[in-house]
Order: structure tokens, then C-alpha cells, then sequence
């Protein structure tokens, strides 16, 4: 089943990054307390810039939205329309 | 299936999904973008665009109830042909609006593009799919 392979490649994937997460936490070790502290600085700063609306959306971009809402009576009325034509 | 690519916006980092059609009423004949638009209830006409495939305002007799953002504006049920290459023309209906094109776009929403067509989104890869069902 589709849904077995996809459970499964999940899996796979959870276990490569907990495997990676063990070799860092390694190579983490053997460093200094000052440098561990730098290295919390750059990750908290790497993740604030990831979090960053900028990331995704331009403050200098007018970005248009022209689906028109809550137009469903309309439409209703627009397909008797179409079924009157088609008479 | 016919493929379309996304269309590129200078100042927008993606693409949307738009097609040109060629919109005919009675000799008149207009060639436009419209934005595929799943999301709208139904196929938007803006008003300028009307007048150029000489519709005439005042002769209309299937007034439609807009609300939402289009609230106050007036709106007529109009037939049109409709060419989307390479399929074979078919007739749309669209609510004509009482609005310019720089206020609303020329959309094909639900009623009764989407009832005509299939349509696929692979937004991911800037491309679309569109199918058209037999009537």
C-alpha cells in the first residue's frame, strides 16, 4: 500500500537525521564553553533570519489579490442563467 | 493534457496563471489574459473590456447579486465565446461588472469555467494543466 511506503520512507528519513543529529552533538562536544555559546548565537540568529517574513514576502512588492468573496449568490444566479440559455 | 506555464510578474517573485483568451460577442472580437482563478465563485468580466466586445449596459436583463469585495458594484449574466488554445472556442458565462479592468481582472472561476474545464496546479513547478471535459 501507498500509504505503508510513505510510513516508512518517513521513517528512513527520521532516522538519517537523528544519526546526523548524533554525529553534532559529537563534534559539539569537544568545544569550548565560549565557543558553544557562539555557536547558540549563530543558530538563534540563522533561525530568526529563517522566521523572517522577508524570507517570503517583499515589503516593496504590491502584491495582488483579485479573487473577488462571497460571491456564491451571484454564481448561483449565473448558472440559472446558463441553464435558461441552454434551454 | 495541454500544459501552460505560469505567467512571470516583473515585480512578483512567482508566477500566476494566467491564459489568453480570445473573448467574441456578435462581429467583436478581444484578446486578454485571465487569471485562472479556482477560487472565484464565478467568471469575472470587467466592465471597459464589455464595451469592447460591444455589449451594451443598458440592454442587459439578468442582473446578478454581487457581494463581498464587489459589494455596490452592479453586474449582468453575458455569454461569451470563449478560444483557449488549442481547444476548440466554447461559450462562458460571466458576470459583467461595473468595474474597469484596474479595478477587477477577467477571471475564470467555478460558474462555468471550471464546470468546462479540469485543471491541474503544480504551483511548486509554475505550470498548470487544463483539460476540457465534454458538455
Amino acid at each position: 500500500m501507498a500509504t505503508a511506503r510513505i510510513d516508512e520512507r518517513d521513517f528512513h528519513e527520521r532516522d538519517v537525521t537523528m544519526m546526523e543529529l548524533t554525529k553534532l552533538t559529537k563534534e559539539i562536544k569537544p568545544l569550548s564553553r565560549v565557543e558553544k555559546l557562539q555557536l547558540i548565537e549563530a543558530i538563534s540568529k540563522m533561525l530568526l533570519e529563517e522566521e523572517s517574513p522577508e524570507k517570503y514576502l517583499d515589503p516593496a512588492v504590491t502584491y495582488g489579490l483579485f479573487t473577488p468573496l462571497d460571491q456564491e449568490k451571484a454564481a448561483l444566479q449565473l448558472q440559472q442563467f446558463l441553464a435558461l440559455q441552454s434551454r | 493534457m495541454p500544459r501552460f506555464a505560469y505567467t512571470a510578474h516583473p515585480q512578483f517573485p512567482v508566477g500566476m496563471p494566467l491564459v489568453e483568451l480570445q473573448l467574441s460577442h456578435a462581429s467583436y472580437s478581444v484578446v486578454a489574459p485571465a487569471l485562472v482563478d479556482s477560487g472565484a465563485a464565478l467568471n469575472i468580466l470587467p466592465f471597459d473590456l464589455g464595451l469592447q466586445l460591444g455589449l451594451n449596459w443598458e440592454r442587459q436583463t439578468f442582473p446578478l447579486d454581487l457581494g463581498g469585495t464587489l459589494t455596490g458594484a452592479q453586474a449582468y449574466a453575458v455569454l461569451l465565446r470563449v478560444a483557449l488554445a488549442p481547444f476548440s472556442p466554447t461559450d462562458l458565462a460571466f458576470a459583467w461588472v461595473s468595474r474597469p479592468m484596474r479595478d477587477v481582472r477577467l477571471l475564470l472561476g467555478q460558474v462555468n469555467f471550471f464546470q468546462r474545464f479540469d485543471v491541474h496546479f503544480y504551483g511548486a513547478q509554475q505550470i498548470f494543466e487544463i483539460e476540457l471535459r465534454s458538455p
